[in-house]
């Protein structure tokens, strides 16, 4: 891959992760998650998850887990609204490039 | 254990953020390690690069500076501010066995570090900004301006100063001479008072017997005199003439070694 991921395709990416869990989900899960598709850093998420908080896109709870707290964090509707702006984005974005670049040519 | 000494430096590191924040911050990369298992916990430590350098990521991004200059590459979040060796990334797939960590604490290069020479930030305050060159220059012109302007005061404390030295020089030479002088004349005067006394001793016995005492009584001043010297003319002068000397030879050397 030489294509870079920006701040804003990163946020739709870590949004669509979240949301696929209707029960919420955690850092280091949505971390595998992301890079199961492209390659960040494991240090990356925290500051975007914490923007996507404080954007109210997601929203987190702490669930007791294994005699601790872990944090999940879950999709809001304005994260659902938000996903759905992305998704139109992308997918009209993802059209045209694909456009340009596989035309044969002739 | 590893997980604990990375919280642990975090934890130190984050000092001087507001106390949620912190904690925030913390309980995540806690919660991280812990997730990570027994199993992965390494790699992710090894991941992160450096206490230090996540700090710097978590501090940029509370102050809004994490827009500025990042971007998500496909080989992972890039920034340019903190790539210097100090926050060493390391890249995942390249990454040889060993404590990545470590390694980049000790300064070590291995074969998964970008080093970038030109790159080096400078830490300002746990941020990292770049030194251009051009306010390396900056830098240089400012410094010999403050020099120009502050020149007068600097020739006036430097003349006073000078004065005083030589003052203190001329002093010092004044009285090594004056021990000379005074033993000698220390010397001249009790073999005087003494020859005086052996004369008028058969005039005057009691005259005589005060004069040779007061010649002798000199006579001991004057060796006093002597050793005085001995340890002025041959210890201090010597000792001075070295340090002189060796102060010209540092100067001297240095001045070779820069070029």
């Amino acid at each position: 891959m030489v294509f870079n991921t920006g701040a804003a395709l990163l946020d739709a990416i870590v949004l669509a992760v979240v949301s696929k869990e209707q029960q919420g989900t955690y850092g280091y899960r949505i971390t595998q998650d992301v890079r199961g598709v492209i390659d960040i850093s494991e240090s990356t998420l925290y500051p975007v998850l914490r923007r996507l908080l404080k954007e109210n896109c997601l929203e987190s709870y702490d669930l007791a887990i294994d005699g601790r707290n872990r944090r999940y964090y879950r999709i809001t509707e304005s994260g659902r609204l938000q996903l759905n702006l992305y998704r139109g984005e992308w997918s009209s974005y993802s059209q045209k490039i694909s456009r340009i670049l596989e035309e044969e040519q002739g | 254990m590893k997980r604990e000494k990375f919280i642990r430096e975090l934890e130190y590191l984050l000092q001087d953020v507001s106390e949620a924040d912190k904690e925030d911050a913390i309980a995540y990369y806690r919660d991280y390690l812990e997730d990570a298992g027994d199993d992965h916990e390494e790699e992710a430590i090894r991941e992160f690069g450096s206490p230090e350098r996540v700090a710097a990521i978590i501090r940029a991004d509370l102050e809004g500076r994490l827009d500025e200059g990042g971007e998500f590459t496909e080989n992972g979040y890039q920034d340019e501010r903190f790539r210097d060796p100090k926050y060493q990334v390391a890249e995942r797939h390249q990454v040889t066995e060993g404590d990545a960590w470590q390694e980049a604490e000790e300064g070590q290069t291995g074969k998964g570090f970008r080093r970038e020479k030109q790159e080096k930030g400078k830490r300002t305050g746990g941020v990292l900004s770049k030194g251009s060159p051009g306010s390396q220059v900056m830098k240089v012109i400012l410094i010999v301006a403050l020099i120009c302007a502050a020149s007068p005061v600097f020739l006036g404390v430097g003349g006073g100063l000078l004065g005083i030295a030589t003052g203190l020089l001329a002093l010092l030479v004044a009285a090594v001479v004056l021990a000379a002088v005074m033993t000698v004349a220390a010397f001249i005067g009790a073999i005087a008072l003494i020859i005086l006394g052996a004369g008028v001793m058969f005039a005057y016995p009691w005259s005589g017997v005060l004069l040779i005492g007061c010649g002798i009584f000199v006579m001991g001043l004057a060796f006093l005199g002597v050793v005085v010297c001995i340890l002025v003319y041959g210890k201090l002068i010597p000792f001075c003439i070295c340090g002189v000397a060796n102060w010209f030879n540092r100067l001297l050397y240095q001045r070779r070694g820069r070029v």
